[in-house]
C-alpha cells in the first residue's frame, strides 16, 4: 500500500488554464491593457505554499509536500514568464518565436497616488500581470504575478514619460521586477495573517532568477481594489465604472459570498455599498486592533475590494500602539494607524458616490456625500467591531462576547475608553526619526495585562496593587518619567480592574456561572489570544533574512515546513491553536526564529 | 520535603499521579504554577495544563515562562503557590534558562520550604542531582543545543530518573552500564508512572524499574538501597 502510495502519478493539468485568459477582458475592456509575454529563463522554486496550492485546486489534497521534478517544471513553465514591453516593441528586440506564449495577458490599470495624473489615466499594475483564474470547490480565484516586467503604467514611466527596459537599472521600482525578500516576507506575513483572520492576498509561490530577483506570485479570490473602480470613477467614464461593478458583483454571487444578493441591477448597486461598507469599517477597526499599519489612502490601492491586505511592501504590525509612526515614501509621509480609519470612511464616500453615479447616470460632487447616511453605518459598524473584540482580547468566548454586546455597550466602551488611555500612553522622549519614517513611542504592552490580569485575580481574589499594574505592562520604551504614578493613573487602574472585574460578574451573571468559571476560561484563551511573543513587521523582515540565510538548505520543503511551523506558532485564536512540530531538521532556525520574535515584540 | 516525579505522558496517563500530586498539597483546590521548558508553545501548553487540572478542581493557575523576561509581580505569585510544575521538553533547554532567570536557587529553596515540586520528564530529572540521563541512550536523547557543560541539577532526590522508560534489551542494557558508570541509581519511568516523595513517605506507581550498579531490579528491592527509608515505600 505504502508503495503504491509513493509511486502515485500526480496530475498537474490545472496549471496550464493558468495562460494570461481572464474573464475581467470580456467584460471589462477599459481596465486593462495587454501584453504579449515571452518565457523567462534560468529561473528557479524559491518557495512553494503546498497548503494554498491545495486549497485552490492546482495539485490534489493528497500530493506531498514535496517539490517533484514535474512539480517543478510546471511551475517554472507556468510562472515564469516576462513581458513584451513597449520598450521592446519600440526597440524591435525580437524574441525566438517559440519562446512567445500564444494568449496575452493583462497589467490592470487603477488609480494611484503616486502618478502625477490624478484620475488613474496613466497608472496600475507597473511590475505585475493577470496569469488568470482557477476553479475549485465551487469557488473561482484569481492569481497574478509581480515582477514580470516593467508596464506603461508604472510611476516610473509616467513622470519620466519614457519607456523602460524590464530590468534597466535606470530605475529601481520602474524596473519591472520585484526582489525574492519582497516575496519571502509576502509569504510568511501574509500567511501569519490569515491564520489569525485577517483577510490578505496569499502568496502561491517565489520564482527566483539570477541577481536576486523574483517573480511573486499571489492569490486572492478576487484580486479587483477600489481603486480599480476609483479611475473609472475619476474620470467619469460610466460604462467603465459600470462594467467593472457589473463583474465585481457577478464574481462575489458566483463565489458564494453573498447569498441574499438582490436581483435587479440598482438594488444590488445599493447591496454593494451596504457590503463595502461593513468590510471597510470592520477592517479599519480591526487594524486599529491588531496595530496593523497598511498605509491606507484615498486612492484605494493598497487594499482589496473585501478589505483584505495586498502589497507587503509598507505592510507592518506593530507591538505596541505605536500610532504616532508614519512612513517616509520620500515625496510623503504615510497615514498613521489611527488615521486610517478616517481614508477607510473616504473610501466609502468614493464608493457612495460611484454608485449614485451608476444610479442616477450624473456624477456629483464627492463633497456631497460627506454627510451621506452610509458613512454612519460606517461609524457604528467600525464602533461594534471595537466593542466586540476588546471583549475578544480579554479572553470572552464568542457566545459571551454577543451577550454582552446585546445586553452591556455602556460597560464594554467605558473599558474600552479605560484601555485605550494606557494603549495610548507615548514616551516622554517625543518624536524621533528612524531610518524609514518617524514615531513616537507607545509605552505600555496592553497584552501582558489582558493576560497576567486573569491569573492574578483569581491566584489572590483581589486587584493588584497600582504600582504591580504598572510594573507589568511597562514596555521597554517606557522611563522613569513616563512611569510616574500620578493620583490621575492610579485612579485609571482602578477603574481599569473594576470595569473589567464587572464584565466578568455580567458574563457570570448572565450565563449562571460562577466568576471563578469565567476567569479560569479567560485565563486560558488569554494566554493564546494575548501571547507574550506575536511578530511585529521587524521581526518578520528578520526572520525572512534568516530564512534567506539558510534557504539552500533547507530547500524549498524545509522553507514550507518552517513556514508551518511560524504560523501555528503565532496563530493566537485558541479555537484552532495547535502545538508547533518539532521538527528535526528546522529546530535550531525555530530557536532563533523564537529569539527574533522575542527581541521585536514591541517594535514596529 | 514534597516532590512528585512523573515519568511522561498525557493528561489521561498521568490522571492518577496528577490526583495524587493534588492529595500531597492537603488541599481542597492548591494553587498551581506551571512553568513550561520553554516558552515557544507555552501558551497552548498552559491552556492544556489548565484544562487538565481544572477537571480535578483546581481553580488557580500561573503561567510562568522563564526564558522570556518576566516582570516581578509573576515571579512572586508563581512562588506563593502550593505547587510548582516543571514541564517536560529538553532538558538541556529548561535546566540552562533556569540558571540563566536564577530560578533555580529559589526551586530549591521552595521545595525546601514545603512547597510541593513536581516535574514531568525533563522536569524530573532537573529535581534529581544531575541532568545525565538527558543524553542518552543515543537512539532515545535530547539534543544538546545549548552546549551545555555543567549537567548539575537540584538535587532534590538521591536517584536519577529516566522518564518514558520502555521495557526493551537496547534501553535496559544502556541503563545498566549508565548506573554503573555514575554509581547512581537510575529509575526507568514509564508515561503514566511517577514517584511520590512526602518526606519519608515514598510511593512508587507499578511500572518503575531500578537500575543500580549494572544491575536491574524490581522496584522494592532496589528502592531499599536507593531511598533513605525503605520502610515507608508503599
Amino acid at each position: 500500500m505504502e508503495q503504491l502510495e509513493t509511486k502515485k502519478k500526480f496530475t498537474y493539468s490545472k496549471f496550464n488554464k493558468i495562460n494570461g485568459q481572464h474573464p475581467l477582458q470580456n467584460s471589462c475592456p477599459d481596465s486593462f491593457i495587454f501584453y504579449r509575454v515571452r518565457t523567462r529563463e534560468k529561473g528557479s522554486v524559491a518557495a512553494f505554499n503546498f497548503d494554498l496550492a491545495k486549497e485552490i485546486g492546482l495539485i490534489s489534497s493528497d500530493h506531498p509536500e514535496v517539490l517533484t521534478e514535474e512539480l517543478t517544471q510546471i511551475i517554472i513553465d507556468t510562472f515564469g514568464i516576462v513581458i513584451i514591453n513597449e520598450y521592446d516593441i519600440e526597440n524591435e528586440i525580437e524574441f525566438p518565436k517559440e519562446e512567445i506564449r500564444p494568449h496575452m495577458y493583462m497589467a490592470t490599470r487603477y488609480l494611484q497616488m503616486q502618478h502625477p495624473n490624478k484620475q488613474g489615466k496613466t497608472s496600475g499594475d507597473g511590475r505585475s500581470i493577470w496569469n488568470g483564474q482557477v476553479s475549485h470547490g465551487g469557488r473561482t480565484f484569481d492569481i497574478s504575478s509581480c515582477g514580470t516586467g516593467a508596464t506603461k503604467l508604472s510611476p516610473a514611466t509616467s513622470i519620466s514619460g519614457k519607456n523602460f527596459q524590464t530590468g534597466s537599472p535606470d530605475v529601481s521600482y520602474g524596473c519591472g521586477y520585484s526582489e525574492v525578500d519582497e516575496g519571502f516576507v509576502s509569504l510568511f506575513f501574509s500567511e501569519v495573517l490569515h491564520k489569525n483572520r485577517i483577510d490578505t492576498e496569499r502568496v502561491l509561490g517565489v520564482l527566483e532568477f539570477p541577481g536576486g530577483f523574483s517573480i511573486n506570485i499571489r492569490v486572492h479570490e478576487n484580486l479587483l481594489r477600489p481603486s480599480h473602480f476609483f479611475n473609472h470613477l475619476k474620470q467619469g467614464n460610466y460604462n467603465a465604472l459600470r462594467d467593472i461593478t457589473n463583474y465585481y458583483i457577478e464574481k462575489e454571487i458566483s463565489n458564494g459570498n453573498w447569498p441574499d444578493a438582490p436581483k435587479t441591477t440598482k438594488a444590488r448597486y445599493r447591496y454593494l455599498l451596504q457590503k463595502l461598507t461593513e468590510t471597510f469599517a470592520e477592517m479599519a477597526a480591526n487594524f486599529e486592533n491588531e496595530y496593523l499599519f497598511c498605509w491606507l489612502e484615498w486612492d484605494g490601492d493598497n487594499i482589496l475590494m473585501d478589505g483584505s491586505i495586498i502589497d507587503y511592501g509598507s505592510v507592518r504590525q506593530f507591538g505596541l500602539y505605536h500610532d504616532e509612526y508614519r512612513y517616509d515614501d520620500v515625496e510623503k509621509f504615510s497615514t498613521t494607524i489611527k488615521e486610517q480609519k478616517a481614508k477607510a470612511k473616504y473610501i466609502i464616500q468614493s464608493f457612495a458616490q460611484a454608485i449614485d453615479f451608476l444610479i442616477t447616470k450624473d456624477k456629483k460632487n464627492l463633497q456631497e456625500f460627506k454627510t451621506n447616511s452610509i458613512l454612519n453605518n460606517f461609524e457604528e459598524i467600525f464602533n461594534n467591531k471595537k466593542n466586540s473584540t476588546i471583549l475578544h482580547k480579554i479572553g470572552l468566548k464568542p457566545t459571551w462576547v454577543n451577550k454582552l454586546m446585546q445586553n452591556d455597550i455602556a460597560t464594554i466602551e467605558e473599558f474600552r475608553d479605560l484601555f485605550s488611555y494606557f494603549e495610548k500612553t507615548k514616551s516622554s522622549a517625543g518624536l524621533y526619526e528612524l531610518p524609514d519614517g518617524i514615531t513616537r513611542d507607545a509605552i505600555f504592552c496592553m497584552r501582558d495585562i489582558l493576560r497576567e490580569l486573569p491569573q492574578l485575580l483569581l491566584s489572590r481574589n483581589e486587584n493588584i496593587s497600582a504600582i504591580e499594574f504598572i510594573e507589568i505592562i511597562k514596555s521597554s520604551y517606557a522611563n522613569e518619567v513616563d512611569l510616574e504614578l500620578t493620583s490621575y493613573r492610579e485612579e485609571k487602574i482602578k477603574n481599569f480592574q473594576n470595569t473589567y472585574c464587572k464584565i466578568i460578574d455580567l458574563v457570570a451573571h448572565h450565563f449562571k456561572l460562577s466568576t471563578t468559571r469565567i476567569l479560569l476560561e479567560v485565563t486560558m484563551r488569554s494566554s493564546i489570544i494575548n501571547k507574550y511573543d506575536r511578530v511585529t513587521g521587524d521581526s518578520i523582515s528578520k526572520i525572512v533574512e534568516l530564512v534567506l540565510k539558510h534557504k539552500k538548505s533547507l530547500k524549498v520543503e524545509g522553507i514550507f515546513s518552517l513556514l508551518k511551523d511560524i504560523v501555528s506558532y503565532q496563530n493566537l485564536n485558541p479555537e484552532t491553536r495547535q502545538k508547533s512540530s518539532d521538527c528535526p531538521k528546522t529546530r535550531k532556525i525555530v530557536k532563533q526564529v523564537f529569539n527574533i520574535v522575542h527581541y521585536y515584540r514591541e517594535s514596529l | 520535603m514534597k516532590l512528585v516525579l512523573y515519568g511522561g505522558g498525557d493528561s489521561e496517563d498521568t490522571r492518577t499521579i496528577d490526583k495524587q500530586l493534588i492529595k500531597l498539597s492537603m488541599l481542597p483546590s492548591p494553587k498551581v504554577t506551571f512553568i513550561p521548558s520553554y516558552s515557544y508553545d507555552a501558551d497552548i501548553d498552559f491552556y492544556n495544563f489548565v484544562m487538565r487540572f481544572s477537571k480535578l478542581g483546581i481553580k488557580r493557575f500561573i503561567n510562568f515562562p522563564i526564558d522570556s523576561p518576566f516582570d516581578t509581580v509573576l515571579l512572586a505569585e508563581a512562588f506563593t503557590s502550593d505547587i510548582i510544575y516543571l514541564d517536560g521538553g529538553n532538558t538541556y533547554y529548561f535546566l540552562n534558562q533556569l540558571r540563566k532567570s536564577k530560578i533555580l536557587p529559589l526551586l530549591k529553596e521552595f521545595a525546601k520550604k514545603g512547597g510541593i515540586l513536581a516535574g514531568l520528564s525533563a522536569g524530573a530529572i532537573i529535581m534529581t542531582p544531575n541532568i545525565n540521563t538527558a543524553g542518552f541512550p543515543p537512539f532515545d536523547c535530547d539534543i544538546n543545543d545549548e552546549r551545555l557543560r555543567n549537567f548539575d541539577a537540584l538535587g532534590l532526590v538521591p536517584f536519577e530518573i529516566f522518564p518514558h522508560y520502555k521495557n526493551s534489551k537496547r534501553y535496559n542494557l544502556s541503563l545498566q552500564e549508565y548506573s554503573k558508570e555514575s554509581g547512581n541509581d537510575v529509575l526507568g519511568c514509564a508515561d503514566g508512572n511517577g514517584i511520590i516523595i512526602d518526606g519519608q513517605r515514598v510511593t512508587v506507581t507499578k511500572q518503575i524499574t531500578i537500575f543500580s550498579n549494572g544491575k536491574k531490579f524490581s522496584k522494592r528491592t532496589a528502592l531499599k538501597t536507593t531511598l533513605a527509608n525503605p520502610n515507608s515505600i508503599v
